[in-house]
């Protein structure tokens, strides 16, 4: 494929999510009442909500790694450091948690 | 002499760790001074045979068996460290503290003691750069405080303004004073007589002088004071 | 720019990009500092040296204790090991520089200038609240004082040139390592290194998180550190997180050469290399999950301490293989006991006792007792005094011959060891037995029977000090007069001593190779006989100082010195309020000054023809096809993940930490925030249409590429700004909204900055690209700058969701 048309598409799922992202917000359980749906009305809990919004920019985030900054077509060692940030900056947000919410 | 469960506890707790520590040191100190007089250089003595040299990379030594069994003997000495400090620490800050016993037989109380319900907490809070204790009476008092001996004493410990650390230095126990949050910590007294508390975080100018005296009373005089003050 | 105004000497000191020369000025630097940092703790020791004493007031024991405290950790431990890492690191690697030599030369100014920035606090009061500076303290309206505002501008600066360094450092040794130089051949010391930079390029920058969020709460009043959501314990946690490694970043570097060290004065093998190096490499990893022991009795909950008192512990097996290996490797040696191998074992020795005594504080329990008092001082000094102390200056004896190209004198040497050693013990055993008095006081009763041991304790003090003018004394004298030493005095193994002492600029006629059966070649004669020496060919004299490396740059000084303007002008200025301070105003000529001078030299410095050539047959593995500067900028990204991960963090520290918060929706305007993600998402998409106009040669798609990304960029900031002022305007910024408020404000702030930066790239790359650059094959520029834009998007793609729809 061209890849001028592959970025094209990526841009294109990269809206589409952001899309989907503003508009779930709707479905926050607060929001009145939840949203009129074709089935009737939907509202989901606010952890389900988060966990899909925080998917959604994960997935855009890998998109854009992916393609735009071409870690697909790079060696796979390249995206090490940046990996390893990611999990020691995860394991941080972790033992923060215990520390705030376990006793 | 003991002064207080905490510092009973912390007390055979410092001497396991004091006496590992010196059969450790012993034998890794004993045996460094040893490898270094049994080897030194002598003149007699010529290079070993795989001495690293310029040209070329050393050859690998060392058994993987060796450091296994290191690795192994410290791991279970260090269990055995992580299991008493565990145990320690379950007595000494539990999540939810004993009940408090300081108050039975004050009149205010009586009910209390018969239920064998938890006395109050004390409060404690730190201030740029003194200590103050209150009471339930509601009598507050600044840079002293008294509690009954034999009795169990829980301390509600916050902060009016900076980071302070609030320590009994002969208990050896201590907890950060911190605002917005209460840090709890109980002991029983064994001794009567007096203590030093410490602010042990550097919390500016004044910080020195950021002492105050815990006094551990006879019941009995403990429950005349508390009934008088005014 | 014109260099020819300064005579010759001067010039190359001043505009070197050479390793050696940077690896000499961080020695002689971090040396000044260490003497600097030494006298005020000698102050410090006599002022305790007796009970209810007052040579000094208790203002100033606080910002002595401070200031030693900092300068200590951050301007000796590590520049003192970076110095050797700058001058040894290449030659033992087999390369012929750093991968970017003027941002090495940058990184040394950096580091110079934020010393010049602590040590001129003290004009201003210096920080007198502990080098950990512990919040709510630290509030503008508790510690109103701009010294600790210059101060917190130099550890920015310091963070900056480690963060350069690091990069710089993993890209040279992954991409530039001779021939053969697998990565498991290194030696110890640079695989120290090594692991000391990962440690340094993941944990500083959450220190400058922390001290970005420090400043902005000071200059802007802003709430994280003095909000009770956040406050003391989110300042500790951050902190500590960067605290924990950062002890390890400064033991690590002495530990390395102590492993090479001994080897080579018992000639044998180091005992057990690999599982010495792989023991290294875990300790770095749980490094960064320990940091709470330092928070044992703030009050966390036992499952954390328990947690923390486990990972603590488990901390010490490595550091147990690394000494035991160290021991092993006397058996069946032929232990020579030069100053350098005493210092070494010394060091080992001094290391376990602080190792085992660490393992007391990391009990949970015993640490409600000893936190806080001299048996925490003892402990760390152990470790950081006689182990990396004492460690490193047995690197100083090992390689001052390759330095100088003279020997010291030995005997002066050993006297310095022996009286520094007895002189170390007296000053800080005692302080094991001072269980009970607390650190950080200027001064205790008589009644507290602390007196003997303190007196004790000063006199060991004086003796130790003592000690160290020997040390001076010596390498002066000797650098000057030493008899030659020849390349190779000690008959060591390492690449260094094949080379003339000192080396010539080049370092190496031909870049050595190691065959696969171990041996070197050296271009193309074989590996060399032991002893034998390499040809010495340049008298002594002949190395650094006339060397005729054409290697002179005048930017990274000046890039320094703009850095330096810039975070002075932020820090310096006056308490908004007289009476009831609470912020700050910055001080904004000198800022402009600084922003204008760093705009034009960092133009000034991406313009001067300054190339490195990448040797292709070098080992690179596992990097082979990434060029350097792309490993470097990815390496930097690696940085920023953290930085971000850290802003984020304490974002969701105070966010889960607080009761309430203000509803989706109602604080920030959905809509702005899509607006920005489209704008952002879009200029993502310019960015990567600039690269392929610069591969397909098309010199008008990369121009109108590059117009458009800018202007996408201008729209964000426009957006965000407007934004901004619709918040402010509203009183959104006020105690009332507190933290929401002070958390968007900074992590969306500090991402705009970012946009602002990448912004200024593409406007010079568009300036170039008028000029005619880039264009077929030469696109790396593009690239590089895509590979920043894009990561700035990602950061937006989280925050968006984060503060706008959560
Ligand atoms: C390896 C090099 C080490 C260095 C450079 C080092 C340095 C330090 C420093 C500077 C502090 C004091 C921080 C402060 O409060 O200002 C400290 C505290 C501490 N260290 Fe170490 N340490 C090292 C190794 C260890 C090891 C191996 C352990 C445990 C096995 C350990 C356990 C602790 C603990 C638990 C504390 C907190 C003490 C307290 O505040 O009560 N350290 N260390
Ligand atoms: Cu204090
Ligand atoms: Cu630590």
């Amino acid at each position: 494929m061209n890849t001028t048309y592959l970025y094209l598409l990526v841009f294109a799922i990269l809206v589409g999510s952001t899309d989907i992202e503003v508009n779930i917000v709707a479905l926050y359980p607060s929001a009145s009442a939840g949203v009129a749906m074709l089935f009737g009305t939907i509202a989901l809990s606010y952890g389900v909500i988060v966990s899909i919004l925080l998917g959604l920019a994960g997935m855009k985030a890998l998109l854009i790694a992916l393609f735009y900054q071409h870690l697909k077509y790079e060696p796979k060692s390249l995206s090490s450091w940046v990996l390893i940030g990611l999990v020691i900056a995860s394991l941080l947000m972790s033992l923060v948690f215990i520390q705030l919410h376990v006793h | 002499m003991a002064v207080s469960n905490t510092q009973v506890i912390f007390d055979n707790l410092y001497g396991i760790f004091t006496d590992l520590a010196i059969v450790v040191g012993v034998i890794v100190f004993a045996l460094m001074a040893y490898l270094i007089i049994r080897y030194r250089s002598k003149k007699s003595s010529s290079d070993p045979e795989d001495t690293p040299r310029l040209g070329r990379i050393p050859t690998a030594r060392g058994h993987g068996r060796n450091v296994l069994i290191t690795v192994t003997l410290s791991t279970f000495l260090l269990a055995v460290l992580i299991i008493t400090s565990f145990a320690a620490v379950d007595t000494l800050f539990p999540n939810t503290p004993p009940n408090a016993t300081w108050c039975y037989g004050i009149a205010a109380y009586n009910q209390t003691q018969a239920t064998g319900q938890s006395c109050p907490r004390l409060d404690v809070t730190g201030h740029q750069f003194y200590w103050v204790f209150r009471y339930p009476n509601n009598h507050t008092y600044t840079n002293f405080f008294r509690v009954p001996v034999d009795t169990t004493v829980v301390l509600d410990v916050t902060s009016a303004d900076v980071f302070h650390d609030f320590g009994i230095i002969q208990f050896k126990i201590k907890t950060d004073a911190i605002h917005g949050r209460t840090n709890t910590i109980w002991f029983i007294p064994y001794t009567p007589g007096n203590y030093t508390i410490q602010c042990f975080e550097l919390c500016g100018t004044g910080h020195v002088g950021m002492i105050a005296t815990l006094a551990v009373m006879n019941v009995t005089a403990f429950q005349n004071w508390y009934g008088s003050a005014k | 720019m014109s260099q020819d105004i300064f005579p010759p000497r001067v010039r190359r000191w001043l505009f070197t990009t050479n390793h050696k020369e940077v690896g000499i000025l961080y020695l002689v630097t971090a040396l000044f500092f260490f003497v600097a940092a030494g006298l005020l703790a000698v102050t410090m020791r006599t002022q305790l040296s007796v009970p209810d004493n007052h040579v000094l007031t208790e203002t100033l024991y606080n910002q002595f204790v401070t200031v030693h405290g900092l300068l200590m950790i951050f301007w000796v431990l590590s520049p003192f090991a970076f110095g050797f890492a700058n001058y040894i690191i290449p030659l033992q690697i087999g390369a012929r520089d750093l991968a970017f030599p003027r941002l090495n030369a940058m990184s040394y100014w950096f580091y110079l200038f934020s010393g010049v920035a602590i040590i001129m606090s003290f004009i201003f009061g210096a920080p007198d609240l502990g080098w950990t500076l512990y919040s709510p303290q630290t509030a503008f309206q508790f510690a109103p004082s701009i010294g600790l505002n210059v101060g917190a501008a130099a550890l920015i600066l310091i963070t900056v040139s480690i963060t350069m360094s690091s990069v710089n450092f993993l890209v040279t040794m992954f991409k530039m390592r001779a021939p053969g130089m697998k990565l498991r051949n290194m030696p110890v010391f640079p695989w120290a290194i090594l692991v000391t930079i990962f440690m340094m390029l993941y944990a500083f920058p959450s220190f400058l998180a922390a001290v970005l969020l420090l400043y902005v709460d000071r200059a802007f009043g802003t709430f994280y550190f003095s909000s009770l959501q956040g406050g003391a314990l989110l300042w500790d946690n951050v902190f500590w997180f960067f605290g924990h490694p950062e002890v390890y970043i400064v033991l690590f570097p002495a530990i390395g050469l102590i492993a090479d060290v001994i080897p080579t004065f018992s000639r044998r093998p180091l005992y057990g290399s690999k599982y010495v190096i792989g023991s290294m490499i875990a300790a770095a990893v749980i490094s960064f999950i320990v940091w709470g022991h330092h928070m044992f009795v703030t009050g966390i909950g036992l499952t954390s301490t328990k947690l923390y008192t486990v990972t603590t512990i488990a901390v010490s097996l490595p550091f147990d293989v690394m000494v035991i290996a160290m021991i092993e490797t006397l058996t069946k040696a032929r232990v020579k006991l030069k100053a350098a191998a005493l210092f070494a074992l010394g060091a080992i020795a001094l290391f376990v006792i602080g190792g085992i005594t660490g393992v007391y504080l990391a009990s949970v329990a015993l640490d409600h007792a000893l936190r806080g008092t001299y048996f925490v001082v003892a402990h760390f000094h152990y470790i950081m005094v006689g182990g990396s102390i004492m460690g490193l200056i047995a690197g100083l004896y090992y390689w001052f011959p390759k330095f100088t190209g003279r020997m010291y004198n030995e005997t002066v040497a050993k006297i310095h060891f022996i009286v520094s050693f007895i002189g170390f013990n007296i000053l800080y055993f005692p302080m094991f037995l001072l269980l009970d008095m607390p650190r950080r006081i200027q001064t205790y009763a008589p009644d507290t029977g602390w007196g003997s041991l303190n007196s004790l304790a000063t006199f060991g003090g004086f003796i130790f000090g003592g000690a160290q003018v020997l040390l001076f004394v010596n390498i002066f004298l000797s650098q000057r007069r030493g008899p030659p030493s020849g390349p190779n005095p000690w008959d060591g193994w390492t690449l260094e001593w094949s080379l003339p002492s000192p080396p010539p600029a080049h370092d190496f006629d031909k870049i050595p190779s190691i065959a696969e059966d171990g041996t070197y070649h050296f271009g193309t004669s074989a590996g060399l006989p032991h002893g034998a020496g390499y040809p010495n060919g340049s008298k002594i004299g002949d190395g650094y100082l006339h060397s005729h490396f054409e290697g002179l740059s005048p930017w990274p000084i000046v890039v320094a010195f703009a850095a330096f303007i810039f975070f002075l002008g932020l820090t310096i200025g006056q308490p908004s309020s007289p009476t009831t301070p609470v912020t700050f105003q910055p001080f904004w000529p000198l800022i402009l000054d600084g922003a204008i001078l760093g705009v034009i030299v960092l133009y000034g410095y991406s313009r001067e023809k300054f190339s490195v050539h990448e040797e292709s047959h070098v080992e690179s593995w596992p990097f082979r096809e990434v060029p350097n500067v792309k490993l470097g900028i990815w390496t930097f990204l690696g940085a920023e993940v953290i930085f971000f991960g850290v802003l984020i963090g304490a974002y969701f520290f105070v966010r889960t930490n607080s009761p309430i918060w203000p509803e989706v929706g109602s604080l920030f305007d959905i809509r702005n925030g899509f607006a920005m993600t489209l704008v952002l998402l879009t200029s993502s998409l310019t960015a990567i249409m600039a690269l392929v106009s610069a591969k397909v040669g098309s010199r008008n798609g990369l121009i109108v590429s590059l117009i458009a990304t800018f202007g996408l960029g201008i729209s964000f900031l426009y957006i965000k700004a407007t934004e901004w002022v619709y918040l402010g305007s509203h009183g959104v910024f006020s105690v009332a909204y507190g933290l929401p408020a002070t958390s968007y404000f900074i992590t969306t702030g500090t991402h705009g900055v970012h946009v602002f930066a990448g912004m200024l790239m593409t406007l010079y790359l568009l300036v170039n690209t008028l000029k005619g650059r880039y264009l077929k094959g030469d696109h790396q520029a593009i690239e590089h700058f895509g590979l920043y834009w894009h990561f700035v998007d990602i950061v937006w793609v989280f925050l968006f969701p984060l503060f706008y729809l959560i």
